[in-house]
C-alpha cells in the first residue's frame, strides 16, 4: 500500500511537471529562455526513488510530450528515457552491495595510500569511484537535472546542425543558461517534492531509531 | 567527519533500496541485500541464537526479559540441534557468508551471529532442558513469523511484478509510438490517441487555470502599479498639453507666415516686405503698431501695411529700424478708397476715438450712390501713393449716418486688429508715368460711329482722353473717286520719349491681389450677417384679375 501511494505520489509529481512545463514555463521565460522544470522533476526521481521510478516517468513524459508537442518524430519519446537512464546510471542510489564494494576499495585504497603507494587528491571526494558513499542530494539532483538538459539540448542541437543550421556560441550560451535555469528549478522544487514523496520523514524515523 | 554526514545522509537515501520495513544496518556493520535477508529469516526462525543488538529486536516481543548470553547459548544449542530446518538453513547462511567473504578481499563482513554452541558442556544440561520446554512454546510463534515471512515474499514477488508488467507496459507503448512515426497503421497509432485522449482535457483545464492565474496576477500587477502610472500619465499629459500647445502656435505662426509669404508672391510687382509687431497701443482713442523694419529695409513713411488680406494702416514717424502704423481704425487716418462693386469712390476714415468702436467711415460717397450691405471698400489709389484695390472693410450699413452735414456709412474693416502679429510692408512707389499709363488703360475708348445713310458722313473716332483722332469715311460709291491721302512731306513726326533701361518695367495690372486665407487667425471675429432687404414679389391674385370684354 505505501508502495502503491508513493508510485501514486511519483506519477502526480511527473504529470504535473509535464503540465507545468508546457503551461507555466512560457511565463518564466527569461531573456527567451525555458528551463526544464520535467528534467527538475526527473532528476528529483532518480535520486528520491530510483531507476524504476524514473524509467516510468521519462517514458510518461515522452509519451505526453510526443503525443501533444512533437517537433521531430520520436525524438521525444526516445530522448527522455534514454537520458533519463544514462543519468540514472550515474546520479541513483547506490545499491548495498556496491556501497559495501565501495567501501572495501575505500579501505584498501586507505592502506596503499598509508604504505606510501598512492596519494590522495582533493577531487578524489567529488568522483564516484574514489569515494565510499553517494553524492548528497543538494548536490547530485541540480547536477543531475542540468546533465539531462544540457544532453537534450545537444540532441537538438546536433538536429538543427544536421538540418542545416548554423551553431554558434549563441546556441552554447543558450544551451549553458537553459541548464543553470533547469538546475536552479531543481534545487527550489527539491524540498517540497521530496517531502512529498516522504524522504524527511523517512530519514527523521530514522535517526530518531524507529521507521515508519 | 565531513565524510561520516555525508554517509549518513545517504543512508537516509537508501531507504528505497531497502525498502520498507527493512531495518538500517549500521555504518560499520553494512550488511548486502542477500546477506540481510538471509539473516532476517534466519532470526525469524531462530531468534534466541543470534546476538542481535537490542534495537533490531521485533516489536511483538519487548516485553520479554532479555536472557543473557549464557543463557541464549544454552537455550540455542539445543534448539539449533532440533530444528533440522533451522539449522540446515543457516548452515546455508553461514556457508554463502563465508563464500561471499573470501570472496570479498578476505572475509571483511563481520557476521553479527553468536558461535555455535561448540563450547556447552554438560553441566548446563539442566538448563537446556529448561530452555528446551521454553522453546517448545515459543515454536508456535516462529511458525506465525514463518507465514507472515511467507506472506511478505509473495507481496515482494506481486510488488515485483507489477514493476514488470508496469514498465513493460510503458516500454511497449514507447516502442509502438517510436515505431507509429514509421508505419502507419491504427494499431500502432492507439498509444499516441490513447495518451492524446487522456492528456489533451487535462491539459487543457490546466492551461485554462493557469491562463486565469496569470491574468489575475497581472491584473493585481497593473493595480499595484496603478498610481505609479497615473502619476507618469499625469507627466505625460502634461508634456503633450505643453507640446501640443507648442505645436498650436507653430501651426498658427506657419499659416500667419503662409499667408503672409503667398501674399507677397500674388503681390511681388509691390515689394512686399515682412515684418514682425513688437508693440501695440491699443487705447481708446489711438490705435498705432510698432513693426521691426525701418528705412534700412527700405521702409519709408505712407507706405501701405497689410495683414490676413486687408489693409492695416500706413506708415510713418519711420527710423532706421522700425517704423510706426497709424491703423485705418484711427480718427486722424484717412485713406482713399471706392466701393467695389459700385466704384462710387470717397474717404476712409476710422472711428475709434470718435465713439470707441474700431470701425470706419465712409465719406463723400456720391449722393445717389447706396452701397448694399457686404460691398467691399477697397483702395482707389487715390491720394496716398497706395496699390490699388487692397481690402479696407465690409460695408456694414446701408443707412447714412449724418456728422456735422457730412453723410457716411458704416465700414467694418477687414483686418483683426486685436490679433496683429505679423504685417506686411508693401514698399510700393509708382511712379507719375505710371499712374498716367494706369490712368489711360483704365480709361475707356470712346467710338462714335454714323448711321448708314445714303449720303457719307464722315465718322469721327476718340481714343481716350487726350488721342482724338479723325477720320473721314467715304461713300461706298465714292470710295474709288477719292484719292488716297498722302502724309505731308514737310511734317516731321514727333520723337517719342525713349524708355529708361533701368526702370522697372511697369506691371500690366498694378491692383492688389487679394491671396486665398488658410486661415491663420485665431480665433476670427464674427462679422454680422447682412441679409438684403428682399424686395417684393408681385401679387398674383386671380380674383383681382379684371377682364376685359370684347364686345
Amino acid at each position: 500500500m505505501k508502495a502503491l501511494k508513493r508510485a501514486l505520489k511519483a506519477l502526480l509529481i511527473t504529470v504535473l511537471a509535464y503540465l507545468v512545463q508546457v503551461c507555466v514555463m512560457k511565463y518564466l521565460a527569461f531573456q527567451g529562455i525555458m528551463g526544464s522544470v520535467v528534467f527538475a522533476a526527473l532528476a528529483i526521481i532518480i535520486v528520491s526513488c530510483g531507476k524504476k521510478y524514473a524509467f516510468c516517468a521519462s517514458c510518461l513524459i515522452g509519451m505526453m510530450m510526443e503525443s501533444m508537442l512533437s517537433n521531430v518524430p520520436a525524438l521525444y519519446v526516445i530522448a527522455y528515457p534514454v537520458i533519463t537512464m544514462l543519468c540514472a546510471q550515474y546520479f541513483a542510489d547506490m545499491s548495498d552491495r556496491q556501497l559495501e564494494r565501495r567501501r572495501m576499495m575505500a579501505e584498501s585504497r586507505k592502506v596503499r595510500i598509508s604504505e606510501g603507494r598512492g596519494k590522495e587528491h582533493w577531487w578524489h571526494r567529488f568522483m564516484m569511484r574514489y569515494r565510499e558513499t553517494d553524492l548528497p542530494p543538494i548536490v547530485r539532483i541540480p547536477a543531475c537535472a542540468g546533465l539531462m538538459d544540457v544532453l537534450l539540448n545537444i540532441v537538438l542541437a546536433a538536429y538543427m546542425y544536421l538540418i542545416g543550421e548554423d551553431i554558434g556560441w549563441i546556441h552554447l550560451v543558450r544551451l549553458a543558461a537553459s541548464a543553470l535555469y533547469t538546475m536552479a528549478l531543481s534545487l527550489v522544487l527539491m524540498v517540497p517534492v521530496r517531502y512529498v514523496l516522504g524522504m524527511y520523514r523517512r530519514r527523521r524515523a530514522q535517526e530518531g531509531g524507529e521507521l515508519l | 567527519m565531513a565524510r561520516n554526514q555525508d554517509r549518513q545522509f545517504s543512508e537516509s537515501e537508501n531507504l528505497n533500496a531497502r525498502d520498507m520495513g527493512a531495518q538500517p544496518p549500521e555504518a560499520e556493520e553494512r550488511l548486502p541485500a542477500w546477506a540481510q535477508k538471509i539473516q532476517t529469516e534466519a532470526e525469524e526462525e531462530a531468534p534466541a541464537s543470534f546476538d542481535a543488538p537490542e534495537e533490531e529486536k521485533p516489536e511483538e516481543r519487548p516485553e520479554a526479559p532479555r536472557p543473557s548470553l549464557e543463557e541464549e547459548e544454552e537455550t540455542n544449542a539445543p534448539i539449533a540441534e532440533e530444528s533440522s530446518v533451522f539449522s540446515s538453513r543457516e548452515e546455508e547462511a553461514d556457508q554463502a557468508w563465508a563464500r561471499e567473504a573470501q570472496r570479498v578481499e578476505g572475509g571483511q563482513f563481520r557476521r553479527r551471529t553468536a558461535a555455535p554452541d561448540a563450547g556447552a558442556s554438560p553441566k548446563n544440561s539442566k538448563k537446556a532442558a529448561k530452555s528446551r520446554k521454553n522453546g517448545k512454546k515459543k515454536d508456535g510463534k516462529n511458525r506465525k513469523k514463518k507465514n507472515a515471512s511467507r506472506e511478505e515474499e509473495r507481496r515482494s514477488f506481486v510488488k515485483m511484478m507489477a514493476i514488470v508488467v508496469i514498465c513493460g507496459t510503458l516500454f511497449i507503448m514507447v516502442a509502438l509510438m517510436i515505431v507509429s512515426n514509421f508505419v502507419s497503421s491504427p494499431l500502432l497509432a492507439l498509444p499516441r490517441r490513447l495518451v492524446n485522449a487522456v492528456v489533451t482535457p487535462v491539459q487543457s483545464t490546466f492551461s485554462t487555470i493557469t491562463d486565469s492565474v496569470v491574468t489575475y496576477l497581472r491584473t493585481l500587477k497593473i493595480r499595484g502599479n496603478l498610481e505609479y502610472e497615473y502619476e507618469q500619465l499625469l507627466i505625460q499629459l502634461d508634456d503633450m498639453a505643453n507640446d501640443t500647445a507648442r505645436m498650436q502656435e507653430l501651426i498658427h505662426e506657419n499659416a500667419a507666415l503662409r499667408d503672409i509669404l503667398q501674399e507677397q508672391e500674388g503681390n511681388r510687382d509691390m515689394n512686399g516686405l515682412f515684418a514682425q509687431v513688437i508693440g501695440t497701443e491699443g487705447g481708446n482713442y489711438f490705435s498705432t503698431l510698432t513693426l521691426n523694419v525701418g528705412s534700412s529695409d527700405g521702409v519709408a513713411d505712407y507706405m501701405a501695411v497689410v495683414d490676413n488680406g486687408g489693409l492695416v494702416g500706413v506708415t510713418y514717424n519711420t527710423t532706421e529700424r522700425s517704423c510706426n502704423v497709424r491703423c485705418i481704425i484711427n480718427s486722424d487716418c484717412t485713406v482713399a478708397g471706392l466701393v467695389q462693386s459700385s466704384r462710387d469712390q470717397g474717404s476712409v476714415k476710422g472711428t475709434l476715438g470718435t465713439n470707441g468702436e474700431p470701425m470706419c467711415r465712409m465719406y463723400y460717397l456720391p449722393d445717389n450712390s447706396l452701397p448694399r450691405p457686404g460691398d467691399v471698400v477697397v483702395t482707389s489709389g487715390v491720394g496716398l501713393e497706395f496699390p490699388k484695390g487692397i481690402p479696407i472693410g465690409y460695408i456694414r450699413e446701408s443707412t447714412r449716418g449724418m456728422e456735422d452735414n457730412k453723410s457716411y456709412v458704416v465700414l467694418e474693416p477687414v483686418v483683426d486688429f486685436q490679433h496683429l502679429e505679423y504685417v506686411t510692408v508693401y514698399r510700393y512707389r509708382p511712379s507719375y508715368a505710371e499712374n498716367a499709363q494706369a490712368r489711360s488703360s483704365s480709361s475707356q475708348s470712346i467710338a462714335l460711329e454714323p448711321l448708314v445713310t445714303a449720303r457719307p458722313i464722315p465718322s469721327f473716332e476718340m481714343e481716350g482722353l487726350s488721342d482724338f483722332m479723325y477720320s473721314a469715311t467715304a461713300a461706298p460709291d465714292a470710295q474709288e473717286e477719292t484719292p488716297a491721302p498722302t502724309s505731308a512731306p514737310g511734317i516731321t513726326p514727333a520723337p517719342t520719349a525713349t524708355p529708361d533701361p533701368n526702370a522697372t518695367p511697369v506691371p500690366d495690372n498694378l491692383e492688389y491681389h487679394v491671396a486665398d486665407r488658410t486661415g491663420a487667425t485665431a480665433t476670427p471675429s464674427p462679422r454680422p450677417t447682412f441679409t438684403p432687404t428682399p424686395s417684393p414679389e408681385p401679387t398674383a391674385d386671380a380674383g383681382a384679375m379684371t377682364v376685359e370684354d370684347d364686345e
